[in-house]
C-alpha cells in the first residue's frame, strides 16, 4: 500500500523528469525534490507560520515566567490565555508537520530506489515503474555519472556530506524557535548540532544523489522561510 | 559457481567455499574465520580460483568499500594476487582465455588481467557509460561484453580496444548466448535480440508482451532459444527467425539466466523468489518444480544435476537430480544429519 501510494508515483514522476530534463539524473532528483516540496508548501507555511507567531510571543512569555515563577498551575493558565488572545494553537505547527513527515521520508526512498545501485534493488525497482507510460521502463538504469561523483554511491571527497551538513545546520538555526525555557534552550542547541552530523553521516553512508536531496531540501527550507520572514515584516509595517 | 573435477566452488557472502559436488561436504572455505561479503567465483581448472568481495579498504571512518578482486590457489590455501584500481562492486565473474580474466565492474570499466600476476594486461582497462553486470564471453580473440549503458560490446582480447558495439533500446545485464554466427542477448527494452557475432548487425528482434526487462542469458537447444523476464513470463523463439513458438507464465519474477539439459528434454529456470523449475523445451509445460524459500542467486547445470544458491534461506546451496526434481543435498547440510555425522 505504501509503494503504491507514495513510492511508485514519486518513483515515475522522477523518471518522467529524467526523460525531460536530457537524462541529467540531479536535474531529475532537484524538480522532483522542488514539486514534493511545492505541494506540501501550504502545510509547510502553515508550520512555520506557526512557529514565527510563537517567535514573536516569546517576551511576553518570559514575562509571564518570571511573574509565576512559583506558581505553575497559574503560569499555564496565562499561557494559555496568552495564545487565545494571539489566536495561537500551540500544537498548530505539529499536525502539518506529522502529514509531511511521510510524504519526505518517501521522497528520500524514491530517489534511493530510483538510484538502485546492486541487482537486487534494480529488480525491486522493475516492480514499482509504470508500465502504461511508454519508455520509462528502458530508462533504467539512470546514468550515475556527474563531475567526480557515482550518484549511487556516496561521495569518496565528502564535498557533499559537508554541504550537506552546512545547509542541515543552517535550516535546523532558523527553524528553531528560541525557548524561554533554558532546558529546552539547551536541548534545541544539542538538536541543532546532532541533526546535521546525522545528515552528515547518512550522507557518508548512503548514495550521494540521496545528499543533493538533502541539500536542495535544506536550501528549499531557507528560501521559504525568508519568503515568510520577509512577508512577516511588511504585514507588520502595514499595521503600523 | 563454478564446477571442475568433482569440486564445486562458490562464493556465499560469507566465505568461498569448495563443496563436494556430488555430496555437498566442505572440503575447504576461505577465509577460514570469515570476511567479504564475497560475490563472485571465476574458476581456472586446476590452477586458481578468481573471488571478489566488497572490502572498506585503507581503514578509517571514511573509508569507503571497494571491489577487491583475488586470485586464490586451487586448495583455498594461498592468496596468489589481488587487484583494487576497480572502484565499484564486481556483479558477475570473470571469464578466462589465452592467461587473461576479463571481468567487469560497477564502476564501469572491464578489466583485463594476467592470471598469473593480476597485472593489467591492456594499457587501459575499458570503459563503458554505466555500470557492468555482464560475464563476458571470449570467444577466440574477442571479448563480448554488455552494460547498462544499453551496449553490446566485441573488444579485442588482447588489446582492448573496441571492434564494434550493438546499442539497444534498454540496458543488458546478462551476458549473450553464441549460437553459430550469432549472439542473442534480451534488454531492458522487453526485446530479444538476434545480432551477428562478426560486426554487431541486428538480424532481428523479437518484443514480446508487456515489454518486461529480460534480465539472465538465454539458452538454446541447438535450434529454439528460450528467455525469460522478469515478470516470469519464459519464451520460446525459433533461433532462425524469431519466431515465438510458445510462452509460459511462472508468475514467479526471474533474474538469473536460463539452462538447458546436457541431454536436452528439461528446460531449467530459477525463480527470483526461490522455486526452482524444469520445463519442457517442446511445450513450455512445467515437468516439476521445487519450492522453496531465498532469493536463487546463480544456477549451474553440470551432469545430470543442476546447481542452486541462494542468497537467504536455511540450505545455502543446493543439489537436483535434473530428471525429476529430486535434492540430492543441500549445504549446510539439516541440522539434524550433522548432529547425525
Amino acid at each position: 500500500m505504501w509503494d503504491f501510494l507514495v513510492i511508485n508515483p514519486m518513483v515515475n514522476l522522477l523518471l518522467v523528469f529524467y526523460q525531460w530534463l536530457g537524462h541529467q539524473t540531479i536535474l531529475a532528483i532537484t524538480a522532483l525534490t522542488l514539486v514534493v516540496r511545492l505541494a506540501i508548501l501550504p502545510l509547510t507555511l502553515k508550520q512555520q507560520q506557526a512557529s514565527q507567531r510563537m517567535q514573536e510571543l516569546q517576551p511576553k512569555l518570559q514575562e509571564l515566567q518570571k511573574k509565576y515563577a512559583k506558581n505553575k498551575e497559574k503560569l499555564a493558565q496565562e499561557q494559555m490565555k496568552l495564545y487565545q488572545e494571539a489566536g495561537i494553537n500551540p500544537m498548530g505547527g505539529c499536525l502539518p508537520l506529522l502529514i509531511q513527515l511521510p510524504l519526505l521520508y518517501g521522497l528520500w526512498q524514491s530517489i534511493v530506489r530510483t538510484l538502485a545501485v546492486s541487482p537486487m534493488e534494480l529488480l525491486r525497482l522493475s516492480r514499482n515503474i509504470y508500465a502504461f507510460i511508454p519508455g520509462l521502463a528502458q530508462l533504467v538504469p539512470l546514468q550515475s555519472h556527474f563531475l567526480w561523483l557515482d550518484l549511487g554511491q556516496p561521495d569518496r571527497y565528502l564535498v557533499l556530506p559537508a554541504l550537506v551538513v552546512v545547509t542541515s545546520w543552517l535550516s535546523q538555526r532558523v527553524l528553531t524557535p528560541p525557548s524561554p525555557d533554558e532546558r529546552t534552550a539547551a536541548m534545541n542547541q544539542q538538536m541543532q548540532i546532532m541533526m546535521p552530523l546525522l545528515f552528515g553521516f547518512i550522507s557518508i553512508s548512503y548514495a550521494s544523489g540521496l545528499s543533493i536531496y538533502f541539500i536542495i531540501s535544506n536550501l528549499v527550507t531557507l528560501v521559504q522561510y525568508l519568503f515568510i520572514r520577509r512577508q512577516t515584516e511588511g504585514d507588520k509595517k502595514g499595521k503600523r | 559457481m563454478a564446477v571442475a573435477e568433482g569440486t564445486l566452488y562458490v562464493a556465499d557472502l560469507e566465505y568461498v567455499r569448495a563443496l563436494d559436488a556430488s555430496t555437498g561436504a566442505e572440503r575447504w572455505r576461505y577465509p577460514e574465520d570469515g570476511g567479504g561479503p564475497f560475490y563472485t567465483v571465476t574458476l581456472l581448472p586446476g590452477e586458481a580460483l578468481f573471488i571478489t568481495s566488497m572490502e572498506r579498504t585503507g581503514g578509517g571512518f571514511f573509508s569507503q568499500p571497494q571491489g577487491v578482486l583475488r586470485a586464490l590457489s586451487i586448495d583455498g590455501k594461498e592468496v596468489l594476487w589481488e587487484f583494487t584500481e576497480a572502484k565499484g562492486e564486481y556483479v558477475a565473474p570473470g571469464s578466462v582465455a589465452d592467461s587473461t580474466l576479463v571481468i567487469g565492474n560497477s564502476d564501469g570499466n572491464v578489466y583485463a588481467l594476467d592470471v598469473k600476476t593480476g597485472a593489467p594486461v591492456w594499457a587501459e582497462p575499458f570503459r563503458t557509460g554505466n555500470r557492468v553486470w555482464s560475464t563476458p564471453l571470449i570467444l577466440s580473440d574477442t571479448v563480448y561484453i554488455a552494460s547498462l549503458d544499453h551496449n553490446l560490446y566485441a573488444l579485442d582480447l588482447r588489446t582492448g580496444q573496441e571492434r564494434w558495439r550493438f546499442t539497444a533500446e534498454g540496458a543488458m545485464v546478462g551476458p549473450p548466448l553464441s549460437l553459430g554466427d550469432r549472439l542473442y542477448i534480451g534488454a531492458f527494452d522487453g526485446r530479444l535480440y538476434a545480432i551477428r557475432q562478426s560486426d554487431g548487425g541486428l538480424v532481428w528482434s523479437v518484443p514480446f508482451d508487456g515489454e518486461y526487462w529480460i534480465w539472465g542469458t538465454p539458452a538454446t537447444d541447438g535450434e529454439r532459444i528460450f528467455a525469460a523476464d522478469v515478470m516470469g513470463i519464459v519464451h520460446a523463439v525459433d533461433a532462425e527467425t524469431g519466431a515465438e513458438l510458445w510462452t509460459r507464465d511462472l508468475e514467479e519474477p526471474v533474474r538469473v539466466g536460463l539452462s538447458i539439459a546436457p541431454e536436452g528434454g528439461y528446460l531449467l529456470v530459477a525463480g527470483n523468489a526461490g522455486t526452482l523449475y524444469a520445463l519442457d523445451p517442446d511445450t513450455g509445460d512445467v515437468l516439476w518444480d521445487e519450492p522453496d524459500t531465498g532469493q536463487i542467486a546463480s544456477m549451474l547445470v553440470h551432469g545430470d544435476q543442476v546447481y542452486i544458491s541462494r542468497v537467504y534461506g536455511e540450505g545455502h546451496v543446493q543439489a537436483f537430480q535434473i530428471e525429476n526434481g529430486r535434492l540430492l543435498w543441500t549445504f549446510p547440510p539439516p541440522e539434524s544429519e550433522e548432529s547425525e555425522g
